[in-house]
C-alpha cells in the first residue's frame, strides 16, 4: 500500500482531532461491549459446562444399555447394564488412551421419611472416590458442596442430603432416616441411613430433592449389582466426540447392545441457554456494529464532503476511482484499529475490574450464588476485530464511492 | 505529429435546462515544446478550453488526439493514466495538499505511478532544489507565501517529466512580481526541458514570451498569434 495514503489519512485524523476521537470512542466502546458481552457469555457456557460435566456428574460421555433412556423407567430390570455389561463396558474402555476416570452410577426416585413425614427423592448413586474426581474439577462454578463429613466407600449407610429437602423433612447432621423405593423387581424395599452431609445442590429445582447416595447402598437398596450408567471423565474434552465414535464402534464390533451419549446429549439446558445468549449475543453484535458503522459513515461523509478539491486534485493528477476508495478506506481503517486498540485496553480493564470486584451472581438455574467471571478470550477479540475493520472499510466505501465518482472539474471548483 | 489536437471540440453546459456554450468548434494543435498561452476576458472560455486539453473534462462534440490517440474513446482509468505519466497541472489556487510538506507533495504524482519512497523522494528533492525551494521542503503549505506554493505546484507539475503542462491562472493569485517570476520559471522549463506548457491569463502583461497566443471571446478562438512578443 502506499505510504501517502497512510500519511494523508493519520493526518487528516489529527488535523479533525475531536471528531476522530469521537468517532474512536464510539468504537472502542462498541468493542469493548462486545468482548466483555463475548466474555461474559463463554464463562457462561464454560460454566455450564462443567456444571453438567462434573457439578451434575455426567462426566464427558455416559453409556446406558440401547433403549435405557425411553424405556428404562418401565422396564428396569431389561435396561439395566448388568455386572457381566459392567465388566465388558470395564474391558472395552480399558483399551482406549484419555481416560480419566470410569465409574458406574444409579439413579432411584423413591420416597424419604424421618418417621414421621415422607417425601419423594432423587438419589443419585455414586462411588464416593469418584464424587471427589468430580468435584474437585470445578472452577468456575465451585461453591461450598457440603456441610459435614466427605462420604466414604466403606460407610455404605452414609448419605448426603440436600439443603432444601434437608429443611422440609427437618433433617439434621447425625440425623437417621428411611428411604423406601421398589426393588428391580418391583418388590418394596426400605434401608435405614444416616445423614453426613447437607448438600449444596446447584440446580434450584433439585433442591428439595436430591439425596447423595454411595453406589454400593443404592445397589442394595435396588437389590441389583448392575447399574443404570457408566460414566467416563477424559482426560481432554476436546476429545469427547471422537472417543464417543470410538467407543460406539467398539461396542458395535463386540455385539454388545450399549450406546455412548455425550454430556452435550444429556444436557438440554446447556443448549437451551447457549441458543439463547447466541441470539442475545447476535442482536448485540448487530446493535453495536450498526452504530459503529453509522458512525464511521457520518465522520467519512464529513471527510469526504470537505475535502472535495483535494479529490479533484488528486484525480487530476491521475489517481484512478480506487485509488479515492483506498484514501478514505485508509482512514477509515486507522479509525478502525484506533478504536480496536482502545476497546481492547477498555476490554482488559473490565476484566480486571471484574476479577478484583469478583462481584457474586445467582444464575437462573442455580440455587446458590457463584462468582461473576469475564473470561479473556483473545481468539473471540482478534475474530470481532476482524469483523470490526471489515465493517470500518465496507462503511467508508459509500462516501467513499460518492467522492469517487465526481466529476473532477465541479471538484475541483468546490469550494 | 502534433502533441495535441483538437477537431471542431465544442462544450455546453446545461444550467435549469438552458443551454450555455463554454467553448466552440475550436480546432488547433499544439506541438512538442510550445509555450502557449490562451487569453481573454472572463467567461471567454478559457479555463473550460484548459480542462479539455487536460482530459479532466469531456467535449460535447469534436475530437480530441492526444499523441495521436482519440481521447474519447479512451476509459476514465486510461485518461487518469495520461494524465499521471504525460501530464502536469498547476492551479489558480495551487491546490496542494492541506496536510503535506512541500516535499510530500511533489512527491504525490510519483507515488500515484507506484514509484518506490526512496525513488519519489530522490526527485521530488530535486525540483524542489530546481524551485529554490530546499529550504522549505519540510514546511506544510500553509507555511508558504503564495509565490512559493505556487512553485511548489510547479515542482508537482514536472516531477513526473511530463510531456505537457497544462496551467490554468497558474498567477492569478499572485502579486505581479511574483507572477513574473512565476512566468519566467515556466518560461526556463520550457526552453531547457522542452516541456509543452499551455496556460491560461487574463492578464495581458504576461503575453509578450509566448511562442504562441490564443485569444478566447465567447467560447470562440478569435485570434491565434504565433512568435515571442516583448512583454512592455
Amino acid at each position: 500500500m502506499n505510504t501517502a495514503w497512510i500519511k494523508i489519512a493519520f493526518r487528516n485524523l489529527i488535523k479533525n482531532g475531536r471528531r476522530s476521537l469521537i468517532t474512536i470512542t464510539a468504537i472502542s466502546l462498541g468493542y469493548a461491549a462486545v468482548n466483555l458481552f463475548g466474555g461474559f457469555t463463554a464463562y457462561m457456557y464454560a460454566g455450564l459446562q462443567e456444571g453438567a460435566i462434573y457439578g451434575n456428574m455426567k462426566g464427558h460421555l455416559t453409556i446406558f444399555k440401547k433403549g435405557f433412556l425411553e424405556k428404562g423407567q418401565l422396564e428396569p430390570e431389561r435396561y439395566l447394564l448388568t455386572a457381566t455389561d459392567l465388566e465388558e463396558v470395564q474391558r472395552t474402555v480399558g483399551d482406549l488412551a484419555g481416560i480419566e476416570l470410569i465409574t458406574p452410577q444409579l439413579t432411584l426416585n423413591g420416597l424419604i421419611s424421618n418417621g414421621r413425614v415422607s417425601t419423594i427423592f432423587i438419589a443419585r448413586g455414586v462411588e464416593p472416590s469418584a464424587l471427589d474426581v468430580f468435584w474437585g474439577h470445578r472452577l468456575l462454578t465451585k461453591t461450598q458442596d457440603y456441610e459435614g463429613e466427605p462420604l466414604r466407600d466403606d460407610d455404605v449407610d452414609a448419605i448426603g442430603v440436600a439443603r432444601g429437602l434437608a429443611r422440609m423433612i427437618d433433617l439434621s447432621l447425625g440425623s437417621t432416616a428411611v428411604i423406601m423405593t421398589n426393588t428391580v423387581d418391583g418388590q418394596i424395599n426400605a434401608m435405614d441411613v444416616r445423614v453426613v452431609q447437607v448438600v449444596n445442590v446447584a440446580a434450584s429445582v433439585l433442591e428439595d430433592k436430591i439425596l447423595v447416595v454411595p453406589f454400593k447402598l443404592l445397589q442394595r437398596l435396588y437389590d441389583t449389582e448392575g447399574a443404570d450408567r457408566v460414566v467416563l471423565l477424559l482426560k481432554d474434552g476436546k476429545e469427547t466426540l471422537p472417543l464417543q465414535k470410538t467407543l460406539q464402534d467398539a461396542f458395535t464390533r463386540r455385539g454388545l447392545p450399549l450406546e455412548v451419549k455425550s454430556w452435550q446429549e444429556l444436557s438440554p439446558e446447556y443448549r437451551k441457554t447457549k441458543s439463547m445468549f447466541d441470539v442475545v449475543f447476535f442482536f448485540l453484535f448487530v446493535i453495536v456494529f450498526v452504530i459503529v458503522v453509522m458512525s464511521v459513515i457520518n465522520t467519512m461523509s464529513m471527510a469526504v464532503f470537505e475535502r472535495i478539491r483535494e479529490i479533484g486534485t488528486l484525480r487530476s493528477l491521475g489517481l484512478k476511482y480506487r485509488g479515492v476508495l483506498w484514501l478514505f478506506g485508509v482512514e477509515s481503517l486507522l479509525l478502525g484499529l484506533f478504536g480496536s486498540a482502545l476497546g481492547i485496553v477498555l476490554t482488559v480493564l473490565g476484566c480486571l475490574w471484574v476479577d478484583y470486584r469478583q462481584p457474586l451472581w445467582t444464575p437462573p438455574i442455580l440455587s446458590n450464588p457463584i462468582p461473576l467471571r469475564i473470561l479473556y478470550v483473545p481468539s473471540f477479540w482478534v475474530g470481532s476485530l476482524v469483523a470490526l475493520i471489515l465493517l470500518c472499510l465496507v462503511a467508508s466505501l459509500l462516501p467513499a464511492r460518492r467522492g469517487a465518482r465526481l466529476n473532477v472539474v465541479e471538484a475541483l471548483g468546490h469550494v | 505529429m502534433p502533441l495535441l489536437r483538437l477537431e471542431g471540440v465544442s462544450k455546453r453546459y446545461s444550467f435549469g435546462g438552458t443551454e450555455l456554450p463554454a467553448v466552440r468548434e475550436v480546432t488547433l494543435s499544439i506541438s512538442e515544446g510550445e509555450f502557449v498561452a490562451v487569453w481573454g476576458p472572463s467567461g471567454s472560455g478559457k479555463t473550460t478550453l484548459l480542462n479539455l486539453i487536460g482530459l479532466i473534462d469531456e467535449p460535447t462534440a469534436g475530437r480530441i488526439f492526444f499523441r495521436d490517440r482519440d481521447v474519447g474513446r479512451l476509459t476514465d482509468n486510461q485518461k487518469a493514466e495520461i494524465r499521471n505519466r504525460e501530464l502536469g497541472f498547476i492551479f489558480q489556487h495551487f491546490n496542494l495538499i492541506p496536510v503535506l510538506s512541500a516535499l510530500e507533495n511533489v512527491m504525490l504524482p510519483l507515488q500515484i505511478q507506484g514509484r518506490s519512497s526512496r525513488e519519489a523522494r530522490q526527485r521530488a528533492l530535486a525540483r524542489l532544489e530546481q524551485m529554490g525551494l530546499s529550504p522549505f521542503k519540510d514546511h506544510r503549505p500553509d507555511k508558504l507565501s503564495g509565490g512559493q506554493q505556487q512553485r511548489v505546484a510547479i515542482a508537482r507539475a514536472l516531477v513526473t517529466n511530463p510531456a505537457l503542462v497544462v496551467a490554468d491562472e497558474p498567477t492569478a493569485n499572485l502579486d505581479s512580481k511574483t507572477a513574473l517570476k512565476i512566468l519566467e520559471i515556466m518560461r526556463e522549463l520550457n526552453r531547457k526541458e522542452r516541456t509543452t506548457f499551455i496556460f491560461s491569463t487574463h492578464d495581458q502583461r504576461l503575453l509578450g514570451r509566448v511562442d504562441r497566443r490564443i485569444e478566447m471571446e465567447d467560447g470562440w478562438v478569435r485570434s491565434e498569434v504565433f512568435g515571442e512578443h516583448s512583454m512592455d
